[in-house]
């Protein structure tokens, strides 16, 4: 055999090798490892300002668009949202405050003047007519406190099944599928607690910053036995907003302006 | 006011709407506002006559610096109605809104409107502002504004005290005529029996003169939110203080004078989870009142301290019908002895992938089991357009419990335009 034959089967073999053990280390990922990589591709803050639209739209294609605010704040693994509609003029200044990840809802209707509360248990009720139910707003599928297994991995993703063991939400299960080029979620199905699927959000386009962190920019959701579905446009975020201590209050939610 | 004149004044109206309407369309305002032209038309069935009302309101806000914020609105209304005014024009809430004018203190100064107590209707804890003078289940009631000041301190994330102090009362408006009528039916036959005949009514009013003020602690516990009230002031309907007879040759005339009882109201509100129903959101007012001792001809109208209560609860079901019902002890325009059980329900889903929205609403007497009833129809006909249909019937005689709602039996039509 000559020298470069040799080589070449040395070269060969070697690059085999590393193209099997590459495969075969991606293969080994654990589900909490995907979560962590998920995590690490996603711009850590305390807290974040959204604008956005979101186009609501029935069965036969008639549509809705609003426009909304929406701050954000992640502290003690406990999401608190404070959201409001802009527009149009029939919902503008309605605004929604979730505290504790969804334990404590509020919801101000500049007509009525005063904060409502909503039960925790009402929680799965659609907020506004959106397909979003209070506590889809306040939820973290990443969560510490969620089962999760890797139930099957394709060539571009890994389905990981989520189960909300010891919580207290109106799902029993969510299926989410993580792009595996990006890690990043691309998908989650809502199972309610009599085990049907009932909902599925998409991310549809994502922005990959400079630091290779990825932010989604549009967000469907479709329930599925209605086929109604919210789109929801991603306009502009800001993150580590200098925002005062008492901001997601029920003082701030009366506010004029946010 | 005769027809004819109500019909010019009702044009003049229209063409001072469209022009508002082109004025506000100009990108000249600084100020951020929001407009809504309402028109609401009535057939009632107990005297077969059409009311028609179109209202004009303009809300607006402008921050004059960090946090303050000057906020209010307009109304113009004309109507036919019987016993209303015309025309309406005014702000009903005008105020200077200061946010953290000290550390962790929010003023509101002005015209406004301070709605105490968690329940969605009849709150008895809810009594700075009057309502219009009508009893209605066909709309939520607006509040009409009163000049003071709301002064809420936030001791902290979960804590707050409010203060809210009114110089003077700001009394439910009932028209004089609607009350003269009312009291001459009232009081008529019993003169005419004794062969004296009354031709007309004088009032004149009694005003209070304290001031009216009153506090609030609110918390917020984990699962529900709690209240603790105190209201010192007066009741906003009038109540008669004297009755004197004037003989006239020309006719007999019947002079009334009225004034409005002081009465101290301790409150209790909550609203929060529904122990033992899933996805219910329980809502309480209970309220002791205390009034100051009434008397007129010699029967004591208002002697003893008494209850009032609304306890309700709100539900959405799983086939989307929200449902809002309770217990009522003692309605609005029911005081002292008179206060007497009901239950009330309302119930509506919005058709899904449509724009109609079905609705019922009902109040239900305990005492005498008569009945107020809506059925209604919201059809949204655009993002900023809603047209509403109801028909309000009664169940019960003239003088049961809620034979007071039977002038109200008729047909509603309002259609409201947002921009």
């Amino acid at each position: 055999m000559s020298y470069v034959k040799r080589f070449s089967t040395f070269l060969f073999l070697s690059l085999l090798i590393l193209f099997l053990s590459s495969s075969a280390i991606a293969e080994q990922l654990t589900v909490d490892e995907i979560i962590d990589k998920m995590k690490e591709n996603q711009v850590e803050y305390v807290n974040s300002k959204t604008q956005a639209e979101m186009e609501i739209i029935d069965k036969n294609g008639k549509s809705e668009s609003r426009e909304m605010i929406m701050y954000q704040k992640e502290e003690d693994d406990k999401i608190s949202i404070l959201m409001r509609f802009l527009s149009p003029k029939n919902v503008e200044g309605v605004t929604l405050l979730s505290s504790e990840s969804g334990d404590k809802i509020y919801l101000y209707m500049p007509a009525y003047q005063k904060p409502r509360r909503i039960a925790g248990s009402s929680k799965k009720d659609s907020f506004m007519g959106t397909d979003f139910s209070y506590e889809d707003l306040g939820m973290d599928y990443q969560s510490d406190e969620y089962l999760k297994e890797l139930k099957e991995e394709t060539e571009t993703q890994f389905l990981i099944e989520v189960l909300p063991v010891g919580e207290d939400i109106s799902y029993s299960k969510f299926m989410l599928s993580v792009r595996k080029e990006l890690f990043y979620m691309e998908k989650v199905e809502f199972y309610n607690l009599e085990g049907q699927h009932t909902k599925t959000l998409e991310i549809q386009e994502i922005e990959i910053d400079k630091n290779n962190k990825i932010t989604p920019v549009k967000i469907e959701i479709t329930d599925v036995e209605n086929n109604h579905k919210t789109i929801l446009n991603i306009k502009n975020i800001e993150y580590e907003l200098s925002l005062p201590a008492d901001f997601f209050s029920l003082r701030t939610m009366q506010k004029p302006k946010l | 006011m005769p027809e004819k004149n109500k019909n010019v004044c009702f044009i003049g109206v229209l063409l001072l709407l469209i022009l508002l309407l082109i004025i506000f369309s100009q990108p000249i305002w600084a100020m951020d506002t929001t407009q809504k032209i309402i028109y609401n038309s009535s057939y009632s069935l107990d005297n077969q006559k059409i009311d028609h009302t179109v209202t004009f309101k303009i809300d607006y806000l402008q921050e004059i610096i960090n946090d303050i914020y000057l906020q209010g609105d307009l109304i113009i209304r004309a109507t036919n109605k019987n016993y209303a005014d015309p025309l309406i024009m005014g702000p009903n809430e005008l105020y200077l809104n200061a946010y953290n004018i000290i550390e962790n203190l929010d003023l509101r100064a002005g015209i406004i409107v301070t709605r105490w107590g968690a329940a969605d209707f009849f709150s008895p804890l809810d009594n700075f502002n009057p309502s219009p003078p009508n009893l209605s289940l066909t709309s939520n009631t607006e509040k009409l504004g009163a000049m003071g000041i709301n002064a809420t301190y936030y001791l902290n994330d979960s804590t707050n005290l409010q203060a809210v102090l009114l110089p003077a009362l700001k009394a439910t408006p009932f028209p004089d005529q609607y009350l003269k009528d009312t009291y001459l039916a009232q009081y008529g036959p019993f003169y005419q029996k004794q062969g004296i005949t009354i031709s007309g009514v004088e009032l004149s009013y009694q005003q209070p003169e304290e001031l009216i003020w009153g506090l609030e602690l609110n918390h917020t516990f984990p699962s529900f939110d709690i209240g603790l009230s105190y209201y010192h002031g007066y009741y906003t309907d009038p109540f008669p203080v004297n009755l004197d007879i004037a003989f006239n040759p020309a006719g007999n005339i019947m002079d009334l004078t009225l004034g409005y009882p002081a009465k101290q109201v301790w409150g209790l509100e909550f609203q929060g989870d529904f122990p033992g129903i899933e996805g219910a959101t329980l809502r309480g007012d209970l309220a002791y009142i205390i009034p100051e001792k009434w008397s007129f001809q010699g029967v004591n109208i208002l002697e003893k301290p008494y209850l009032k209560a609304v306890v309700s609860a709100d539900y959405t079901t799983p086939s989307d019908i929200y449902l809002n019902g309770g217990f009522i002890y003692g309605l609005p325009f029911e005081n002292q002895g008179q206060c007497s059980p009901y239950l009330y329900l309302h119930a509506d889903k919005k058709l899904t992938n449509s724009n109609f929205t079905p609705q019922y609403t009902c109040v239900l007497s305990l005492k005498d089991m008569s009945m107020g009833n809506v059925l209604g129809l919201d059809y949204q006909i655009s993002e900023n357009v809603l047209a509403s249909f109801s028909y309000v019937f009664v169940l019960g005689d003239t003088d049961s419990r809620l034979g007071i709602l039977k002038p109200s039996e008729g047909f509603y039509f309002s259609l409201e335009w947002l921009f």
